[in-house]
């Protein structure tokens, strides 16, 4: 479709202004992170802070346990998608590259299980943990990410598409299995991998239902914990929150600028995760 | 799938892990490489989905013994005024982001469409909602929408007195479905916008030779090679707001007066506020089962309006 000069310019106009009010909240969030208590509260809203108050970062980090929070989500981030997507892969090579008895069936209940909500599950899940004696630690927070119907599914997708011609010429230079799945397989899935591990970052770094629910003590709250309970405690600090916030999101939008195209062609691909 | 077709001449007693022709030579390897995914399941679907079946016929208040009560949990549910008050705001939230999303979703998709100068950075700019944390973003929409806060001040130069957003139950819930609109709009538009690149240039060039007008075009071209695309992202749209529960933790807790206590958050507010286990069970079945009949009532009507080439 060809357009005219005048429509190109109005809708690079409209494209701007949908990008900048999807943009304002985020603005204002950094803003607001960077204004004294008087101001944050002031009416009319100041939109420019006078000085940028930079200490309330310091401030949210070390005395609002923002960095103690910040430490926890990397550690059960990290942990949560090394660990998925390991298990993820050998379950995908298992469904895409060997033949074993009931091997469809199986496939099928991981895909049937993918229908039912996280509603249903999460209160067993809970009382579980609960019964373990594991409520208020670490595994607490960790084992749900490790396993993904989902990501072994995703997985799988990808792995198919990865000729059996080169398993072959592995076994014929004396290779087995492991050695397939080590360096044929996921060397080249890495475009899967990525997607995946966006999916599941972005899946365990931003979830706070979970949290909620097994976490009580503040040394082992997660960010998104952390900020949702400071609004309970200090709900006048509104410019020590928003610096929180800021801190919540910086991470997430590096991650995204990295493995953007995964992410959205993954979208597309599969629907998954809104 | 064929893996061992070679194996037969590189055989070696010594380990499993060789591949071999025959279809169960394949299951102890196969074990190896499954059994972390199947003790997954087994932890994380199929034991929880077989507790949750005994819940919904209990009670459990988490401190004393369970006990069972047969469908009793479910007589309630029947006869739950609050229960039917979530059902009617889960519809309200459901239609009136699907309305929103669908519409905004597509403007979107056509403006990101175009192969404009710095496309690539609008793009981003539009995807940044979706992937930020929502604790982190519905703190700051909380306090956007005080009374004296920076929506109402926009809003002021325009002739509108400051809205008690989030304070009144009338407010309440057109606050919270323009929150989750700002941020979950970007879903729709990837989707939609992986539609639209898939319809072929060659219908629009032929159409404009012979004189069809950019509206004959989008009612005729677009929308009909788009349907199917409207259709999963109102399914899998669907299914997902019914899930929701982040921005009404942060944002209202399902006040004012119950107006934004959606089913899914009632099942939160009974499971884990008033510690009634067995009925929140019965109320995420009922759940799963309103999920299910939308999907299959989306799957039925698609024949009338999805167009698949």
């Amino acid at each position: 479709m060809k357009l005219r000069r005048r429509e190109t310019v109005s809708l690079q106009l409209v494209t701007v202004l949908g990008a900048a009010a999807l943009l304002f909240p985020f603005l204002w969030m950094i803003s607001a992170s960077l204004q004294t208590l008087q101001e944050v509260e002031a009416f009319p809203p100041i939109w420019i802070p006078e000085v940028p108050q930079w200490t309330n970062y310091v401030e949210a980090v070390v005395n609002y346990n923002i960095g103690r929070a910040l430490l926890n989500s990397a550690i059960v981030t990290t942990v949560s998608v090394a660990g998925q997507l390991i298990v993820c892969s050998l379950g995908a090579y298992a469904f895409s590259r060997l033949r074993f008895p009931g091997r469809d069936a199986i496939f099928l209940l991981f895909l049937a299980t993918m229908m039912i909500p996280h509603y249903v599950t999460i209160i067993p899940l809970y009382t579980m943990v609960w019964s373990a004696g594991l409520i208020d630690t670490y595994p607490a927070l960790i084992f749900p990410g490790l396993f993904s119907p989902f990501g072994t599914f995703l997985l799988r997708q990808f792995f198919n598409q990865i000729p059996i011609s080169l398993d072959e010429a592995t076994l014929i230079d004396g290779g087995n299995h492991w050695h397939i799945y080590l360096y044929v397989i996921m060397p080249l899935s890495r475009a899967g991998l990525g997607a995946l591990g966006i999916f599941s970052f972005l899946g365990i770094w931003n979830t706070l239902f979970w949290p909620v629910l097994v976490i009580n003590s503040k040394e082992l709250f997660t960010l998104p914990l952390a900020l949702a309970m400071a609004q309970g405690q200090f709900i006048t600090l509104i410019h020590i929150q928003m610096a929180g916030s800021v801190i919540a999101c910086v991470p997430v939008i590096v991650v995204f600028l990295m493995l953007q195209k995964q992410f959205i062609s993954s979208i597309a691909l599969s629907g998954m995760k809104q | 799938m064929a893996t061992g077709q070679k194996a037969q001449t590189v055989s070696a007693p010594w380990s499993i892990l060789r591949p071999r022709r025959r279809r169960h030579k394949d299951l102890y390897v196969a074990l190896l490489f499954l059994a972390p995914s199947l003790l997954g399941l087994f932890l994380l679907q199929v034991l929880p989905i077989g507790t949750a079946l005994v819940l919904g016929v209990s009670e459990w208040n988490i401190i004393d013994p369970i006990k069972f009560v047969g469908l009793k949990n479910f007589v309630e549910v029947a006869t739950d005024a609050t229960f039917y008050h979530t059902l009617e705001n889960t519809l309200y939230i459901t239609a009136g982001l699907e309305v929103l999303n669908t519409l905004l979703g597509l403007c979107a998709a056509l403006l990101l469409k175009n192969a404009m100068r710095g496309i690539d950075l609008y793009r981003t700019i539009y995807f940044l909602p979706l992937i930020t944390t929502w604790a982190a973003v519905a703190i700051a929409w909380r306090y956007m929408y005080s009374l004296e806060g920076p929506i109402n001040a926009l809003l002021g130069p325009l002739g509108i007195d400051p809205i008690p957003w989030l304070s009144r139950p009338e407010w309440a819930m057109p606050a919270v479905i323009i929150t989750i609109t700002w941020k979950t709009l970007s879903w729709k538009t990837i989707i939609l916008l992986a539609g639209l690149q898939s319809i072929p240039n060659e219908f629009y060039e032929a159409s404009s030779i012979d004189g069809a007008s950019r509206w004959q075009q989008f009612w005729k071209i677009t929308l009909p090679l788009l349907s199917p695309a409207l259709f999963f992202a109102l399914i899998i749209g669907i299914i997902n707001t019914l899930q929701l529960f982040d921005p009404i933790f942060i944002m209202t807790d399902g006040g004012p007066a119950d107006s934004t206590r959606t089913l899914s958050y009632y099942i939160y507010t009974r499971g884990f506020q008033n510690l009634r286990m067995g009925y929140a069970a019965a109320l995420s079945w009922v759940l799963f089962a309103i999920i299910l009949l939308f999907t299959l009532v989306q799957w039925v009507l698609q024949k009338r309006w999805v167009f698949y080439q």
